[in-house]
């Protein structure tokens, strides 16, 4: 085969947020004019010849006459989208000879999707493709324009992100060899205008003066990561503490805003935080399906479990989703990640999220209501909360009951707004991640959570004396509880202890922990009142 | 009493055949029990029933509607043993005539001509002291705590309660006379073999078992329709001594209870509560037309004599909670009194004790297990045992 009628060029696909590293062979042949692919591809990746013809005979190029044949390698992973149009595009030229890359130029790939007239259009997942290429040592890639400023996260590395084909094809040829330095200034300065703007916005916790209970449970959930469901009249201002509950967390590391990007590079979604230290925030409609929240299709797409990792997940009217719905979120929130597996792919997505529900005591949500009358039956309110199962309640370290804010105390909320109550919450929860950050340290454990100490650790974190030891283990025998209750009553405890900032966890903490653990059992009243 | 099993069944085959035969044919209650009296027993008329012949018609009876009814006492009798269903073990049938039958339902008009009961013990009901405890199916904290004192303090007299059965303050009063170690019997509105409601079933084979009984007029497999409620009421208000409304709101069928007692001759008790909340105003409206005020099991004592341990007991109570409130420290009797204001949230608490939560919390907790405090729907509540009742 002689050297000028064969291509080779690299690329990449994704597997989930992993980029997976393509070959895209092409050589021309004697005979009929024909364009064929292989290599397991799907009909969006056969679509793309027309693509690249056209694209290829808009500008002064032509395509050529003969049998085209493209080999996509490996031929045993599943290959779907539009990203390959380039890189064909370039194969296509360089076989023709019409465009050549430099002797001892660098390893270069391409990916992006072509218009009929040549434009290129963006393509999900630049930044999971680049890490993927730059892992395996390429030097220059070339893609579409990305909205964010890439080279924060590459090393060497150098993106030329390119508007048309003719672009493409001059840094392919090493014409333009130089990065385009302007467009990532200009990115960088947007990045920081908008930081700027995400500061001066107002503080919803101001709003919530008076809804001590609600923030003193969006607190300790803060703190300690520990999933959390508020029960509540409605208009008690569940909602609004939700939004407070993203705006307490201490912003993101370096590695989490990164994991956080390649997730939302995936998600075909636009960014919408506007800050990219900002946690994620995701609030589903209730009427979501199993697999919106988990993630499916084929090939699997991700689900909101993944969109909201290293944020919040609030789903408000708990008991309105439906249950099958709520039941998958079991495992994600034990493994902290999603396998999907769906014919011929397997996916793994990560999904640790903070869990927040909100949902009303019952139909007419007034139950928890002193002054107000609930007109609801007993047997309607035990298959009001019989929606959440019994295995996904067992997993809120934290339920909360809230009740209304007495109008005078409203009244005083509105009048008084001051930043500092924000900002003091702030400093207690970050104070509480150090203290859990040095205690794993010292144990010589890696960072984890309140909410995930292992049970061996449990107990030498724990630091109680024996009054505390004797307390909760009479509580326990009483309430009846399942293990899993019983350590997370702990764990609650140890979060309460180090908002604290105490060393060690005392029966106040343990009294408060309960507290969170027996609201549900206490709605359904008529249970509670038999001992 | 001790019969074969295969007595007992036949036994409850040939109540069920009798009550369908008597339903199909409209024959009174009167009538059903001058049938029983007079062939002594549902085999007994079985057996003339083969030999029927006109001569042998009742005179209270038409002839016509004689021979009617045996037709169909046989045709039913035959179609059950055809089906042959199976029904527990511990399902009983008591006869009007028997000596065993209680002996206060005698008295009525509407005396049921038998009653299917769920155990043996049917001697209960003919005890000295019967209570009747009925009220809402959806009670306030204040009726739920009435209901367990007066409910403890009557088991703990020997005093048997009987109740409907139902969710709300009949459950209570079976739940607590058990606890207290007392008898207490269930009157239902369905058929035995299709407990309502169902959420109870537990709570009926506890009765059971715990030297209780679970009785019902209608046919094993009866649905619970809405108009056997009140004629399961009239059972309820007979078989006892006395009735005591505890908690009732408006419209409540408690009144029906309440109305039937009156014309059986019982005493109605009711407990009044708070003018402003509407949730007793069906006691109210008893106690204005006549009924006794109850303030506590004591109050019950001249509906029962010779049980001065009644008094006794509220007495002793008095004593034992005033020196057993002394023992609490001085933060926990300051929650306590804020508590005996009203109901309160965890949050609303430690604004009104001025204590910081997380000590609430733990003062609470001791509270609760030393019973002074309970949480029901979701707010802490003060028990009885704090106000002298």
């Amino acid at each position: 085969m002689k050297e000028s009628h064969y291509s080779k060029i690299t690329t990449c696909a994704l597997s989930g947020i992993e980029g997976v590293l393509i070959e895209i062979e092409l050589c021309l042949l004697p005979g009929l004019p024909s364009f064929e692919v292989g290599g397991n591809c799907d009909s969006a990746v056969r679509e793309s010849r027309d693509r690249v013809r056209a694209a290829i005979s808009s500008g002064y190029y032509s395509f050529p006459k003969g049998r085209v044949l493209a080999s996509y390698a490996p031929a045993t992973f599943p290959k779907s989208g539009s990203a390959f149009d380039l890189p064909l595009a370039l194969a296509v030229l360089q076989a023709s000879g019409q465009v050549s890359r430099p002797r001892g130029a660098s390893p270069l790939a391409a990916f992006g999707e072509l218009s009929l007239d040549g434009r290129i259009h963006p393509v999900p997942g630049i930044l999971n493709r680049l890490l993927a290429l730059e892992k395996s040592g390429i030097k220059d890639v070339i893609g579409p324009a990305c909205d964010f400023d890439c080279h924060r996260f590459l090393s060497d590395c150098h993106y030329h992100a390119v508007s048309d084909l003719a672009e493409a094809i001059e840094i392919y040829s090493g014409i333009v060899p130089a990065s385009n330095s302007a467009a990532k200034r200009r990115i960088t300065e947007d990045h920081s205008e908008n930081a700027g703007k995400s500061a001066g916005r107002p503080s919803i916790l101001n709003r919530l003066a008076g809804q001590e209970a609600g923030i003193r449970a969006i607190t300790i959930a803060a703190a300690g990561w520990h999933p959390l469901l508020l029960i509540g009249a409605p208009g008690c201002g569940k909602t609004s503490l939700a939004s407070a509950l993203a705006e307490i967390l201490p912003p993101m590391t370096e590695q989490e805003i990164l994991q956080v990007l390649l997730i939302e590079q995936v998600s075909d979604l636009p960014t919408y935080r506007r800050d990219l230290a900002e946690r994620p925030f995701r609030r589903p409609h209730h009427s979501i399906t199993a697999s919106a929240l988990l993630g499916g299709g084929v090939p699997p797409k991700l689900g909101e479990c993944t969109l909201a990792h290293c944020g919040v997940l609030f789903l408000d009217e708990l008991t309105e989703v439906k249950t099958q719905a709520l039941d998958v979120l079991r495992e994600p929130m034990e493994l902290k990640k999603i396998h999907l597996a769906r014919s011929s792919w397997r996916v793994t997505y990560p999904s640790d999220f903070l869990l927040m529900a909100a949902c009303n005591p019952c139909r007419c949500g007034e139950r928890l209501e002193a002054d107000a009358q609930c007109r609801c039956s007993e047997y309607s309110v035990e298959r009001h909360l019989d929606r959440i199962s019994g295995p996904l309640y067992d997993r809120f370290d934290l339920v909360a009951q809230l009740n209304r804010v007495k109008a005078p105390t409203l009244q005083a909320s509105l009048d008084q707004s001051d930043e500092t109550r924000t900002i003091a919450i702030q400093t207690r929860v970050r104070a509480a991640w150090e203290r859990q950050r040095e205690r794993c340290a010292s144990s010589g454990a890696e960072f984890f959570f309140n909410s995930r100490i292992p049970i061996d650790c449990l107990m030498p974190f724990m630091q109680m004396n024996t009054s505390c030891q004797e307390f909760i283990s009479e509580l326990a025998a009483e309430m009846h509880f399942s293990f899993r209750a019983f350590h997370s009553v702990l764990r609650v405890a140890r979060t309460i202890a180090d908002l604290r900032a105490a060393e060690a966890v005392e029966e106040m903490d343990l009294a408060l922990a309960l507290e969170y653990r027996l609201a549900l059992p206490s709605i359904l009243s008529e249970r509670s009142n038999t001992g | 009493m001790s019969v074969s099993i295969s007595e007992k069944k036949e036994e409850l085959l040939l109540a069920q055949a009798f009550l369908l035969a008597a339903n199909k044919c409209r024959i009174s209650l009167r009538d059903r029990r001058k049938l029983i009296t007079k062939a002594a027993s549902l085999q007994n008329l079985m057996r003339q029933n083969q030999a029927a012949t006109e001569k042998e018609s009742p005179v209270f009876l038409r002839e016509d509607v004689f021979i009617n009814f045996h037709m169909s006492y046989r045709e039913a009798y035959q179609q059950l043993q055809r089906e042959n269903k199976k029904y527990p073990a511990d399902l009983t049938v008591i006869l009007c005539t028997d000596q065993a039958f209680p002996r206060r339902l005698q008295e009525i008009d509407s005396c049921p001509s038998l009653l299917f009961g769920q155990g043996e013990n049917w001697d209960i009901l003919n005890f000295p002291s019967l209570i009747s405890v009925v009220g809402s199916r959806t009670p306030s904290h204040y009726g739920m705590e009435v209901t367990r004192c007066l409910a403890r303090d009557l088991a703990q007299a020997g005093v048997v309660v009987v109740s409907g059965g139902a969710v709300g303050i009949d459950t209570l009063a079976h739940r607590h006379t058990l606890a207290a170690a007392g008898r207490t019997c269930a009157v239902l509105g369905s058929g035995l073999n299709r407990p309502y409601p169902h959420s109870n079933k537990s709570l009926f084979s506890q009765i059971c078992s715990e030297g209780g009984l679970v009785i019902s007029e209608f046919l094993l497999d009866e649905p619970p329709k809405k108009q056997n409620f009140p004629q399961r009421n009239r059972l309820i208000a007979a078989l006892a001594d006395a009735l005591v409304v505890t908690e009732a709101g408006e419209k409540s069928g408690t009144l029906i209870t309440a109305d039937f007692a009156a014309d059986y001759g019982r005493e109605v008790f009711a407990v009044p509560g708070s003018v402003f909340s509407g949730r007793s105003r069906s006691c109210h409206q008893l106690i204005k037309e006549g009924a006794s005020l109850l303030q506590g099991a004591s109050d019950l004592e001249i509906v029962l004599p010779g049980k001065s341990e009644l008094v006794l007991s509220a007495e002793e109570k008095a004593d034992a909670g005033s020196s057993g409130k002394t023992s609490l420290s001085e933060e926990e009797q300051l929650v306590l009194q804020c508590l005996c204001i009203a109901p309160a949230s965890l949050t609303d608490l430690s604004r009104r004790s001025q204590l910081p939560v997380e000590q609430l919390a733990l003062l609470l907790a001791h509270l609760r297990k030393n019973g002074y405090v309970d949480r029901a729907r979701g707010l802490y509540t003060a028990r009885a045992s704090c106000y002298n009742f």
